[in-house]
């Protein structure tokens, strides 16, 4: 894995995760990578070891948890193969 | 004897149009007043790019750039280290965000923005930041960030002085050059094409 990504249903849950997360974690705002298109265009990238520490303190803010997947991205020669970690 | 241009309490980019003008006239040497170091570091970019050597004395709170006609001929821009895939294109950011809906979304937008071009093929030459746009690669850790990719790619950054001393962010600077007006719309002149967000 080289990163996760956190996509969301639609755009305000992802900009609610971004203003949650900042300050607690490094976090990277990203366009949704087309690999995964049932989400809204913006993610939230983290880096792999801080996947599971940005699923708690989501889940500890009270944030529906059926709005959002984290995934793990891998890329390789341009092309990004993701998997589901959570949602 | 050399001609002084006194230049002090002048606002970016006044010394460097005074010198620019002095060269034009013919001048082989000359030797221009500040009272900043924008303006010393734009003059000496000055000197670069029209030929001249720059040596710089300062006194109290006067900073003195002498020009000289050094015999070489005009600097040539040097093409980056890693050669930019995109073509001659510059990118003009005006606003810290994109868009005029809403001021959040237009925060993230921007900031996807620069994320997908630093980690794409075709970069600008330039990019230019003047008025709101200034606060980006000073105040926004996430683009600046990516602004540090696209200088390490090759892309030059220029940030307008006179927006950063407007918002007294100037201290704050993360990433590019302090910049003028005379440079910035250099730029945008030489390119074939710019892209104003």
């Amino acid at each position: 894995m080289d990163y996760a990504l956190i996509v969301f249903a639609n755009t305000h849950y992802a900009m609610t995760a971004q203003k949650t997360l900042g300050g607690k974690l490094p976090v990277v705002i990203m366009p949704t990578l087309r690999e995964i298109s049932k989400s809204c265009g913006i993610s939230v990238r983290v880096a792999e070891g801080d996947w599971q520490a940005a699923s708690q303190i989501l889940r500890e803010s009270g944030m529906d948890h059926t709005m959002y997947q984290i995934y793990s991205v891998q890329g390789k020669d341009g092309v990004n193969t993701v998997a589901l970690l959570e949602g | 004897m050399a001609a002084i241009i006194d230049a002090k309490g002048k606002a970016c980019p006044m010394p460097v149009l005074m010198a620019k003008k002095e060269i034009d006239g013919g001048s082989d040497a000359f030797t221009v007043e500040v009272d900043n170091e924008t303006a010393v570091r734009n003059l000496e970019k000055l000197a670069q790019s029209q030929g001249f050597s720059a040596a710089v004395s300062q006194g109290e709170g006067v900073y003195s750039v002498s020009f000289c006609r050094s015999g070489e001929a005009p600097a040539v821009r040097q093409a980056p280290a890693v050669p930019a895939a995109g073509g001659n294109w510059a990118l003009f950011v005006g606003h810290d965000i994109i868009g005029d809906g809403d001021r959040e979304l237009g925060t993230n937008l921007i900031r996807m923005f620069f994320y997908t071009l630093a980690q794409g093929d075709d970069l600008p030459k330039a990019i230019l930041f003047m008025n709101g746009g200034v606060k980006l690669p000073a105040l926004d850790d996430q683009v600046a960030e990516h602004l540090k990719v696209l200088e390490g790619r090759g892309c030059e950054i220029y940030v307008c002085g006179t927006c950063l001393n407007f918002f007294g962010i100037a201290d704050q600077l993360k990433v590019g050059s302090v910049s003028n007006m005379y440079d910035i719309s250099k730029q945008m002149l030489d390119a074939a094409k710019v892209i104003t967000l």
